[in-house]
């Protein structure tokens, strides 16, 4: 039996689905690399939030992180790994999916659903 | 968060390099506009140039700096996709496509752009063989507004006539001038075509298109001019007031100079507000 609309929502991948990590994984999805100062800007969140969600990236294994000494200052530029642009794809498809069937989707229907137990 | 958010968050990377206006449309502006305002003025030395290159070549490097600075730094996307480059070569039976060492290939914004001004160029080139000869006489520099006079005889085949070009026809030094502002109306028109389409037909990009139109459409107009003088060879009033503007090089250059400054001007602002302000909702 397929998903409800709703259930397909609550299966989304959290690691993406949260606004902050979703914007930093866009801005870096329409690029090869781009650094912590632009992320900060485009983004508009605050240095220590975006810090810790490009954390939470990385460990997630999303995002690769690189820090290098630019004119005796350090500059941490943040790229998509692989599975980082499967997961954001999937993502999109995922909520492209979820707007078809609840345009289909209707309380009548559902009602007449068995439940389980 | 909205979709539409994060489409300007995507626009606003993808396009960060090229939406630089300070760095790159502003310098080149100014000098074409130096260039046109030595063509068109007399009082404007030559020697102008120099000088505005100068700065042009500063404010470009500043600009980069202040963005840098600013804004931070962004890579694009790889130029050469990997599957572009090796995709066939893999499974041909003679291997590798072979490429010539240290020699690239040019990026698909080069191919599009070169492309675009190829078919602009051939365009211009076209309809300068189709129209009549006409001849143009006035100074530029002098501040004499130009006289425009149908050199072809009333009988001409404008289906036919365009096989002279390849006689070696004799076009009045005017007339040349008049091609070159009208070959700069092209080239900076598929510029900014070139420039609306690379940026997805946005409509928050209309104002590429619209100069891309302008400047096409006074190419087109100034190469057609043949075309549309008189059975007596002479131009009707409307085609008159705008001559200079279709045969001066002067006037197409300070034209073309503007609209790329006001352009470069536009990124920039649009640059600074995607980049100003936006905040993102923070889960507590």
């Amino acid at each position: 039996m397929s998903e409800t609309p709703f259930e397909q929502l609550a299966n989304l991948d959290r690691r993406v689905h949260d606004p902050a990590r979703l914007a930093i994984l866009t801005a870096l999805s329409a690029c090869e690399r781009a650094d912590f100062l632009f992320l900060l800007r485009i983004t508009g969140l605050t240095k220590g939030n975006l810090s810790s969600h490009l954390s939470r990236l990385e460990e997630a294994g999303l995002v690769e992180i690189e820090k290098r000494f630019v004119q005796k200052k350090t500059q941490t530029l943040a790229r998509l790994t692989d599975s980082g642009r499967e997961a954001v794809g999937g993502y999109w498809k995922s909520l492209e999916e979820i707007r078809e069937s609840a345009s289909q989707w209707s309380p009548a229907a559902a009602s007449l659903v068995p439940s389980a137990g | 968060m909205e979709t539409v958010d994060l489409d300007h968050i995507r626009f606003a990377t993808r396009h960060f390099n090229d939406l630089q206006g300070l760095r790159y449309a502003v310098p080149l502006g100014l000098v074409t506009l130096a260039l046109g305002g030595i063509l068109h003025f007399a009082s404007w030395p030559a020697f102008l140039l120099v000088p505005v290159s100068g700065a042009a070549v500063f404010l470009a490097l500043a600009a980069g700096r202040h963005y840098r600075r600013v804004y931070g730094e962004v890579q694009a996307e790889p130029a050469y996709p990997v599957e572009e480059l090796h995709g066939l070569s893999i499974y041909h039976p003679a291997g590798p496509t072979p490429r010539l060492a240290g020699f690239q290939q040019l990026t698909p914004r080069a191919r599009h752009f070169l492309a675009l001004l190829l078919l602009t160029a051939g365009l211009c080139w076209f309809f300068q063989l189709m129209s009549r000869n006409v001849s143009v006489v006035g100074s530029e520099r002098a501040g004499q507004h130009p006289r425009i006079h149908s050199m072809a005889p009333i009988d001409y085949d404008p289906y036919l006539g365009w096989l002279s070009a390849f006689d070696g026809i004799y076009k009045p030094p005017g007339t040349v001038r008049a091609i070159y502002g009208q070959m700069a109306y092209a080239v900076f028109g598929a510029f900014f075509l070139g420039l609306w389409l690379w940026r997805e037909r946005r409509p928050s990009q209309r104002h590429d298109l619209v100069l891309a139109l302008l400047l096409l459409g006074l190419s087109a107009l100034g190469a057609s001019l043949g075309l549309l003088v008189r059975e007596d060879g002479s131009p009707g009033p409307v085609l008159d007031f705008l001559s200079p503007v279709l045969v001066y090089p002067g006037v197409a250059l300070l034209l073309c100079g503007a609209a790329m400054t006001l352009a470069g001007l536009y990124d920039h602002r649009q640059l600074a507000r995607a980049l100003g302000g936006s905040t993102v909702e923070e889960q507590p």
